[in-house]
């Protein structure tokens, strides 16, 4: 799934072990995300959103929209 | 230290292991160490597991995987590997040497099994444990590919045997060619997680 996670991430000058130790996961999982070879469940796509206070359209693209 | 640094030191220490137990084992089956010393010198190569089990969660703690439910595990893995060593060959060398009854053969083979179970139950565990999403998903699919390898390579061979075309294997193997099929697993995936 497309995501602007890299982009935020960068914006607020995070690594991704930074952002992995925010959201308490492994920094392969951020990768993984970041990358689209992993698609993140609904509860840990809304803690992404959360902690960057922003709605999970926001972050992530509908796949029906890519 | 970098991540490649450590992964190398994790591969040094895995090739130690091998050299030292497969080294130890065809000097002491050629005759070329015997004794006492030699079954001494091949069960301490074992130990080897120790360095080799902390130099892996240095690797993988650089890639950035080493969550606690996977120390838990490792930690669980070399006891429960630890253990196997010393119940294996105590079992066998007690059935070699007293050829007991067979109540007494059930019991060792119940000891020689034990550890592998336990082994069994730690991976269970992870799974159970690990609260990395990802991680899991990927153990998961390890897991199903392992299995269905397990289960071709069984069906297979049981009809090889069936037609008297292989030798026959014991049923233990099982457990091994699945850990086979676990990195086989991994290879499929791709990347380094876990």
């Amino acid at each position: 799934m497309l995501n602007r996670l890299k982009v935020l991430r960068a914006e607020r000058d995070w690594n991704q072990q930074d952002l992995a130790d925010r959201l308490g996961v492994s920094r392969q999982s951020v990768n993984a995300i970041e990358t689209g070879k992993y698609d993140p469940s609904l509860p840990l796509a809304f803690r992404i959103a959360e902690l960057f206070g922003l709605a999970i359209e926001e972050i992530f693209t509908s796949p029906s929209k890519d | 230290m970098s991540d490649t640094v450590r992964s190398s030191s994790s591969r040094a220490w895995v090739a130690a292991f091998l050299i030292a137990t497969f080294g130890t084992g065809a000097m002491k089956a050629f005759g070329l160490i015997t004794g006492p010393l030699s079954t001494a010198l091949f069960l301490a190569s074992f130990l080897l597991i120790i360095p080799m089990a902390r130099a892996n969660q240095r690797a993988m703690a650089a890639r950035g995987v080493n969550s606690p439910a996977m120390i838990r595990y490792s930690r669980r893995f070399m006891v429960a590997s630890l253990a196997y060593v010393a119940l294996f060959f105590a079992a066998m060398w007690v059935a070699r040497t007293y050829e007991p009854a067979t109540a007494v053969r059930v019991v060792l083979a119940f000891a020689a099994a034990l550890p592998v179970i336990f082994m069994i139950r730690a991976m269970a565990l992870l799974l159970r444990e690990e609260k990395d999403e990802y991680l899991r998903s990927r153990m998961i699919d390890q897991s199903l590919i392992a299995t269905g390898i397990l289960l071709t390579v069984a069906t297979l061979y049981g009809f090889l045997n069936a037609f008297d075309v292989a030798p026959r294997i014991d049923a233990w193997a099982a457990f091994p060619v699945w850990a086979v099929g676990l990195g086989i697993g991994r290879l499929f995936q791709g990347d380094s997680a876990c």
